[in-house]
């Protein structure tokens, strides 16, 4: 048997270990996120979010954004006589916490059954990884409506025609994805993903990270809520009651205020002179009470 | 213009939150009511958990009531030995009702029982305030029903510790405020309310004490179980929101200036059927709420 020299070896070693085991070309251009970080302000509703990358002519893309997976406690609705009350409680893991799915055009049309839950892009393969304890739990009802709450919060969604395709170019097809970001998405690290598929396969996949975090005042209340409970609600109290008595203080100045101008002799009062005929007879208005004021007891 | 409420952990629209205030406080201003019953089912229904909308209420609350204790004070309506009392009872019951919603929270049942009193209550409340405003309409005058103020309850005449109240111009067994204000203690808790709509009939018509003393003295027994409530809520529960308590302040204190001003050119039983019904319509919605089918069958829970 002919002997393959070392330094052929160590090249074809290196060569095994760079090929892509699932048979993906390497990926193209980065992915561009706008912005990279989301910040939650005092006025924070979301805010739009676009995603901006190139693949190759006559490929298609997938984009999907995943949250991480998160443990989370629910209640489970059930029915007592005619009304709807929490009747157990289940625990769900293994979901993410947010799924946005972007497509051109049907993800079973555009990607292989086994591609799909190869990369666990769809409700689908959400569904099978879903773990709910304890398992007597009525699984297909818990794991649809499950989808249905997050589909709800805008946190779980699949979008048909939600890529843009651009105008090719010699260095590929640009792309992009706008949609508005969730509000209610937590803060958190989200992977986004793009896939650049071709004959129902993916044929490369280009990775972003994207950060969602807390800032400024509601950062610093939700932390000194949580942290520091007694002397948050210390400072509720007194804050409220400051509000109130400063309330009162403004409300009784501009009383006073009101009353004084009211009680203020008009010009034809100072000055008899200058009044039309007829006026200073009878009762004047300043001896009257304020209009909605009752006489002192 | 959206405003991000860092505890509830939801955005809502600011000017709807003022207004949800402001719509209260009118009401408040408008007929002589403390508002707080109402204020906890709007805030629900434009999305604040339960939880939080009946904690922040509360704090809300204290804003409102401290305003209002202040003129009271200066007009010499607060009797402080009785009002020591009720506040000793409301901060009792109080503590009972913070641990009996940390109970149902762990259970995960919190917010429907919040739900379930509330349609009892509002449903009492706005039947009685209806049926009694339609018999004064038909009397054609509002008659106060304060028939024998001097006439003493049997029954808490012969109860121990008997003790004078020379501000009310009453006596009575130091059991009977203090059990009838933990009562509406557990209310607090539970409702976010301030409880003078059941406090101040409590005073007038079971301990008989003269109206404006029992307006004056349950506004400071509510300032201070309300300061002890949000204290309770915020280390038990982690469920005062201070900046939607603040916004919510806001707008009633406007509301109830304009409501105020505008009551004075209104008549009262009218009013009151106002009251009635839009308390009824809400007792309605949150009853519909309670029957119809979901449209998901799991929802978050808040106890962990």
């Amino acid at each position: 048997m002919k002997r393959v020299p070392p330094i052929l070896a160590v090249l074809l070693t290196l060569a095994a270990g760079l090929t892509p085991l699932c048979g993906e070309e390497p990926a193209g251009q980065p992915l561009k996120l706008t912005p990279e970080t989301i910040q939650m302000g005092a006025f924070y509703s979301g805010m739009p979010l676009r995603i901006e990358g190139m693949v190759r002519p006559g490929s298609s893309v997938v984009v999907v954004v995943r949250g991480p997976d998160v443990e989370e406690v629910f209640n489970l609705k059930g029915r007592a006589g005619p009304i709807w009350i929490n009747k157990s409680k289940v625990h769900i893991s293994g979901a993410p916490s947010l799924f946005l799915c972007f497509h051109i055009a049907p993800l079973k049309e555009t990607l292989s059954l086994s591609v799909l839950e190869k990369y666990q892009i769809g409700y689908e393969e959400i569904h099978k990884q879903m773990r709910i304890q304890p398992p007597e739990q009525d699984r297909e009802v818990v794991r649809a409506s499950f989808i249905t709450l997050k589909t709800q919060e805008n946190v779980y969604r699949n979008i048909r025609n939600g890529v843009q395709m651009g105008t090719a170019t010699p260095a590929g097809v640009p792309y992009s994805v706008e949609f508005h970001w969730p509000r209610r998405a937590p803060p958190a690290a989200y992977e986004v993903k793009a896939y650049e598929c071709r004959d129902h396969t993916v044929v490369s996949q280009t990775i972003a990270s994207l950060k969602v975090v807390e800032v400024g005042f509601p950062a610093w209340m939700a932390w000194f809520a949580r942290k520091h409970a007694s002397l948050y609600g210390l400072m509720a109290v007194i804050v409220a009651m400051l509000a109130g008595f400063g309330i009162d203080l403004l409300a009784s100045r501009l009383r006073r205020k009101g009353i004084a101008t009211r009680a203020k002799p008009s010009p034809a009062e100072t000055h008899p002179e200058a009044a039309p005929a007829g006026a200073g007879k009878g009762e004047s208005e300043s001896e009257k009470p304020p209009r909605g004021l009752k006489p002192a007891a | 213009m959206p405003i991000f409420l860092p505890v509830a952990g939801v955005t809502i629209n600011l000017f709807l939150l003022i207004g949800a205030g402001a719509v209260v406080g009118f009401l408040s201003g408008l007929l002589g009511v403390g508002g707080g019953f109402l204020l906890t089912p709007i805030l629900m229904m434009i999305g604040v958990p339960p939880t939080v909308a009946a904690a922040s209420d509360t704090n809300s609350i204290i804003a409102t009531s401290s305003s209002g204790v202040a003129a009271h004070f200066r007009l010499g309506n607060v009797d402080p030995k009785l009002g020591s009392v009720l506040l000793l009872g409301g901060l009792t019951g109080a503590a009972i009702g913070v641990q009996i919603i940390k109970i149902l929270r762990t259970l995960g049942n919190a917010d429907f029982v919040i739900t379930v009193t509330y349609v009892f209550v509002l449903g009492s409340v706005g039947s009685f305030m209806f049926v009694e405003s339609l018999r004064s309409l038909r009397r054609g005058s509002l008659v106060a029903k304060t028939s024998h103020p001097k006439e003493q309850h049997n029954l808490f005449a012969k109860l121990p510790f008997q003790m004078q109240f020379p501000r009310s111009g009453i006596q009575h067994s130091v059991f009977v405020p203090f059990v009838l204000c933990s009562l509406v203690g557990i209310l607090t808790a539970v409702m976010g309310v301030g409880g003078g709509f059941i406090m101040v009939p409590m005073m007038v018509y079971l301990l008989r004490t003269p109206m404006r003393i029992a307006v004056g003295t349950d506004l400071f027994q509510i300032l201070f179980t309300c300061a002890g409530v949000t204290l309770m809520q915020s280390v038990t529960n982690h469920t005062v929101d201070l900046m939607l308590a603040l916004l919510v302040a806001v707008g009633s204190t406007i509301g109830a200036q304009i409501g105020a001003r505008i009551g004075r050119y209104l008549r009262g039983d009218q009013l009151k059927i106002v009251l009635a019904s839009i308390v009824l319509a809400v007792m309605v919605k949150m009853m519909i709420s309670i029957i119809s089918t979901p449209a998901c069958l799991i929802a978050y829970s808040r106890g962990h």
